[in-house]
């Protein structure tokens, strides 16, 4: 799969940057979408080569994160177009392509986007068991029954009101 | 997609800060570290009151003492154990600080305010004396503890006086109206950072007394005073100053001036940058009112629960 935000051969024009994800494909990036992730921004201050290999983001999560890139590169879209944008973005995503986007926008250090999308990871969990954030999160509990027992008690009030969900 | 996906810690405690608190507080049975990230920021850090329940036995003499960014600061004393209490409504969690001798004496001003510059919170303790000599009485010690030192300084002597409550911090100093009958009142700051202590002058020559009351605000982010006109009848006016440059004396302005509320009430202080709080007698009740500055329009009462400190 190759994918691109601009007509023409796949090659590093001035002003653009090639992306290529863990699996092989390459994004042709202009450069003012990617400088707004800090990471990218400071391998391009050090690096001649307009090539930039990211071993653990994968394809899928690699398109996502440029297309808010390059959406909020776009001095022709107002901040009321681009915060709608972010909404639209994170709404009806599964949890597990949220973890994949929250991992990969952390690591490229796109603070905005690592926000709105832990914001949404909160929502999906906050009415959640705790047995069900473990599994997602693949967390080994290391309480003693007695001990988490003891937790729960200390904050009875944060447990008696609701029914929570397992999925 | 890749086959695992651990999340680095710092990631999981970026979502974990952004669930509301009762499923924050559920999620510290997960596992001891989520327990150790949500301990870390519920002792200080949250905006999501909802609901207020003492998590503790109010004791004889206790009393509301002052707020700061949403943790409130209580005085307790049953005996021996004299002690502060910091305690965040919207967590529910609260630490109790021994102090270092006991409320001895019936004037303890105590203060909350919270430093920027060393991201620290910092109770100011000015007891009225430390123990009952006649020399004593002439001069007052001030206390200073740092929450994140955990440790108690004593800071300077002061002469005796009175310290209207509430303080009122802004530019990371704490601010007391201090009263003493043989001189006019002025404003103690405290500079939370290094401690330094500083008088600054009010508007005009005041004595405060029961007819002529006066609280300090913040309004729009100025360091404000608000105090009382003549009593005409049953009623009173306040006027509102703002001090437009920090510490200098002639930049003191009238601004406002709302009323008429009865003649026994006296102003509280600020909040909301543009509101101003009063205690008055209505309709037979102590209330706390709200009043708009640009409306002089009252937009909230309630009834005053607490005995607050006098």
């Amino acid at each position: 799969m190759v994918t691109t935000d601009e007509k023409g051969p796949l090659t590093a024009k001035k002003k653009s940057v090639i992306i290529r994800s863990c699996d092989g494909d390459e994004f042709l990036v202009s450069e003012s979408a990617a400088v707004l992730s800090t990471s990218l921004k400071k391998i391009l201050e050090e690096k001649e080569d307009r090539l930039i290999h990211l071993s653990d983001i994968d394809n899928k999560t690699l398109a996502m994160v440029i297309a808010y890139l390059s959406t909020h590169a776009d001095d022709g879209l107002s901040d009321d177009l681009k915060r709608s944008f972010d909404q639209e973005f994170v709404s009806g995503k599964e949890f597990d392509v949220l973890k994949y986007l929250v991992l990969a926008t952390d690591t490229l250090q796109v603070t905005c986007l690592c926000y709105t999308v832990a914001k949404k990871m909160a929502d999906i969990m906050k009415n959640k068991l705790v047995e069900w954030v473990r599994r997602e999160f693949d967390i080994q509990n290391d309480y003693t029954p007695e001990a988490e027992a003891e937790i729960r008690r200390l904050d009875a009030w944060a447990w008696d009101d609701r029914q929570l969900e397992d999925d | 997609m890749l086959q695992n996906c651990d999340l680095p810690g710092d990631v999981l405690v970026v979502i974990l800060l952004k669930l509301p608190i009762k499923s924050l507080l559920r999620c510290k049975t997960v596992c001891k570290s989520c327990y150790a990230s949500a301990e870390t920021f519920l002792i200080i850090e949250n905006d999501k009151c909802d609901e207020a329940e003492l998590p503790f036995m109010f004791a004889y003499k206790s009393s509301l003492q002052d707020s700061c960014n949403g943790l409130v600061c209580l005085s307790v004393n049953d005996g021996d154990r004299s002690r502060i209490i910091l305690w965040n409504p919207a967590t529910r969690k609260h630490r109790a600080i021994g102090v270092p001798h006991s409320f001895t004496d019936y004037l303890n001003y105590i203060g909350l305010g919270f430093s920027p510059e060393l991201d620290d919170y910092k109770i100011i303790w000015i007891p009225s004396s430390s123990v009952r000599t006649p020399e004593n009485y002439s001069e007052m010690n001030l206390w200073v503890y740092s929450l994140r030192s955990g440790s108690w300084k004593m800071v300077e002597i002061l002469p005796y006086a009175y310290y209207l409550w509430p303080p009122t911090s802004i530019n990371g100093c704490m601010h007391w109206i201090t009263c003493n009958q043989s001189a006019e009142d002025r404003i103690l700051t405290i500079d939370l950072c290094s401690d330094r202590l500083q008088y600054l002058d009010l508007p005009f020559s005041f004595h405060s007394s029961i007819d002529n009351s006066i609280a300090l605000a913040v309004i729009n982010g100025s360091l404000s005073a608000v105090i009382s006109l003549e009593v005409e009848g049953m009623s009173k006016h306040f006027e509102v100053w703002v001090m437009a440059e920090y510490g200098v004396k002639d930049s003191w302005t009238r601004r406002f001036v709302v009323g008429p509320f009865s003649y026994i009430s006296r102003p509280v202080g600020s909040w909301r940058e543009r509101k101003l709080l009063f205690i008055d007698y209505v309709e037979e009740e102590d209330k706390f009112l709200s009043c708009d500055i640009f409306t002089n329009v009252v937009d909230f009462e309630c009834s005053v629960f607490i005995a607050f400190h006098p």
